[in-house]
């Protein structure tokens, strides 16, 4: 099953050839062959999350070279659990877009669309370092190209596209650091030269390399000094991109934060806990409060998305705190906390997305300032509106509740009860902002509202969204077997670098022997 | 020799660093095009100076030679490091992608407000 691996980053490529064809000969077709597409990816993520199930971490080397010379990619319980994450955020989607009956437009969005798919793939598979910038910048480049052709002027998504290329410039400084001092790109050798022992000169540029990773990684995730550009990305997306982007642009940040932290620098992770904690309360509470000020329903839920950000750093500081105690169970519970609030927050935010997107194109307008009334006008709106704010607020059967209540609950057992106390209050001032959306879009009557004639909307492909976002309560039992081996593989960093050696010819030997 | 021609380098980059974060902050958006492709070639030189590695502990010859990759072979052997030639090389072609979108974006602006006029 090994040769599956390359298989999430090269079938997107394929399928943007494909698609490129299909709109050129009949581009009324093109969705359904995206969805299809979609689909193959799924069953691809789900054979790929089984195989690790049973295998643990496993790495394939491209092409057969030896092990520090081949790029290779990693299948471990995480970047499994993010590849079916992001092929079932793409279906949905793709369900989403296509059962839309309006205006054929943003067509050639979904080649786009496939692209970034292949980006995302990679970065959550590669085990180099130089790969994960050409994964980025592959995802990069077609996502600056999709907002560009949303907006009608660059000054739009300006702080988008800068920032990113800032962040790529310093991802690339870090790269040309790390094989400037260690010599190596390769993340399982770059982690077993750092457990080994190291010169003080060494040890110093490992602590600055590790603060350029996650410099990077929170430029991506959006966390306080650098979420401005989330709001404008996301008020201008079409409907669909919108609720993909939501699911995942910002989680690719928080892998790269797990990845570095727990596989590739774990005897240096601790000392960033603060930072990630004081960065993490400062968006929880930036976040919430922007979002209590703000005027437009997309807006509004993109500073919430900074909001929860927030708790995921706040839960990644725990984790990295942990990370030198030796207290596995602990340390388990607080990665599976991460995990499953990152998976719930994907969910749920991109039901909330696409709820929001189809109240903006029922409206004609994005404000909030004047009462609507969509419970009159759209009453299975309005109530799946009010099922997916329960999930993010953690009503007790939703998976917000579940997420939360493990977060808590990994946070209490390792005694930090000030997260506790900011993360209840930044809950209550979530439900806050959530109530001024019913107020001035649920309730109320707005008389002058005319609705627009054959106006649809998409029950169905909604309904599937909140469903997933319920229904992973349901699923708890195996998610929570899941959780421990991910934690099990995660929690110990040997496997991770042992995994890279076995199976292989070493590139050393083979060349010394000839 | 080896202390001034480091500091020499160091200094060249520091300036393009610079001067690249200094447009970007511009206004205008063809300067922040120029910051951008200065930015990009300024971590690409970084790249390049990351292939040098002192091969023997007398430091003259540390510009001069970088090591194999991968390698330890003995110091007689004079090999050049092909791995930041080719990682400087897929940079650049990144780089080149993302300065020729925005050059297209704002001959794009530029074109469409001339149609306008």
């Amino acid at each position: 099953m090994n040769f599956l691996i390359p298989f999430p980053f090269l079938l997107p490529l394929i399928a943007i050839v494909f698609l490129a064809i299909v709109y050129k000969l009949k581009s009324s077709w093109l969705k359904g062959t995206a969805t299809l597409f979609s689909f193959l990816y799924v069953v691809v993520a789900f054979l790929l999350a089984f195989h690790s199930y049973s295998m643990g971490t496993v790495v394939y080397h491209f092409a057969d070279w030896g092990f520090p010379a081949a790029i290779s990619y990693v299948l471990d319980p995480l970047s499994a659990t993010m590849l079916v994450l992001c092929a079932l955020s793409s279906l949905l989607a793709h369900c989403f877009g296509v059962f839309e009956k309006r205006k054929q437009n943003f067509l050639s969005h979904w080649i786009l669309f496939h692209g970034m798919h292949a980006g995302i793939n990679g970065a959550f598979l590669t085990g180099d370092f130089f790969n994960l910038f050409v994964s980025f910048e592959i995802f990069l480049i077609l996502s600056y190209c999709l907002v560009l052709s949303c907006v009608p002027k660059f000054k739009g998504v300006s702080k988008y596209i800068y920032l990113n290329i800032v962040a790529s410039a310093f991802l690339l400084l870090a790269d040309g650091l790390c094989y400037g001092v260690f010599g190596t790109l390769n993340m399982g050798e770059l982690s077993s030269i750092l457990a080994g022992p190291l010169t003080d000169f060494q040890v110093v540029a490992a602590k600055v390399l590790f603060f350029l990773f996650l410099l990077v990684a929170l430029m991506k995730a959006g966390s306080f000094p650098f979420f401005q550009w989330m709001p404008e990305v996301y008020a201008v997306l079409p409907r669909a991109m919108c609720a993909f982007f939501s699911a995942l642009l910002t989680k690719v940040g928080i892998y790269l934060i797990l990845r570095c932290g727990l596989s590739v620098f774990p005897g240096f992770a601790h000392h960033f806990f603060p930072v990630l904690i004081v960065l993490g309360l400062l968006s929880l509470f930036v976040g919430v409060l922007a979002a209590l000020g703000q005027k437009e329903v997309k807006k509004l839920l993109a500073y919430h998305t900074v909001s929860q950000i927030g708790y995921i750093l706040c839960g990644l500081g725990v984790v990295f705190y942990l990370i030198p105690q030796n207290n596995i169970p602990l340390l388990s519970l607080s990665i599976v906390a991460v995990v499953f609030y990152v998976i719930h927050h994907s969910f749920v935010k991109s039901s909330l997305f696409a709820i929001g997107s189809e109240i903006v194109s029922l409206r004609g307008h994005a404000k909030v300032g004047k009462t609507f009334g969509l419970y009159f006008q759209e009453k299975s709106l309005a109530l799946l509106f009010l099922f997916s704010a329960f999930a993010l607020a953690g009503l007790p059967p939703s998976s917000g509740f579940v997420a939360k209540f493990l977060l808590l609950k990994s946070m209490a057992q390792s005694e930090f009860y000030f997260l506790i106390f900011s993360l209840i209050v930044g809950g209550i001032l979530t439900l806050a902002s959530m109530l001024k959306i019913w107020t001035y879009v649920m309730s109320g009557v707005d008389e002058e509202f005319v609705r627009p004639k054959d106006y649809q909307y998409s029950k169905k492909s909604l309904f599937f969204y909140v469903l997933v976002s319920w229904i992973l309560v349901f699923s708890l039992l195996p998610l929570s077997k899941w959780g421990e081996h991910l934690s099990g593989q995660l929690a110990n960093p040997k496997i991770y670098r042992s995994s890279f050696k076995t199976g292989v010819t070493n590139f050393k030997e083979r060349v010394q022997e000839k | 020799m080896l202390a001034q021609y480091s500091l020499i380098m160091a200094a060249l980059f520091a300036i393009m660093l610079f001067v690249g974060f200094w447009l970007l902050s511009a206004l205008q958006l063809w300067k922040k095009i120029i910051g951008v492709a200065l930015l990009g070639n300024a971590v690409n030189f970084y790249l390049v100076l990351s292939g040098f590695w002192p091969r023997t502990k007398s430091t003259d010859v540390y510009v001069l030679v970088s090591r194999p990759a991968f390698l330890s072979l003995g110091d007689s052997e004079f090999f050049s490091d092909p791995v930041s030639q080719a990682l400087v090389l897929t940079a650049i072609v990144i780089g080149f992608a993302v300065l020729a979108l925005l050059l297209f974006y704002y001959v794009y602006q530029v074109l469409r407000k001339k149609d306008q006029l």
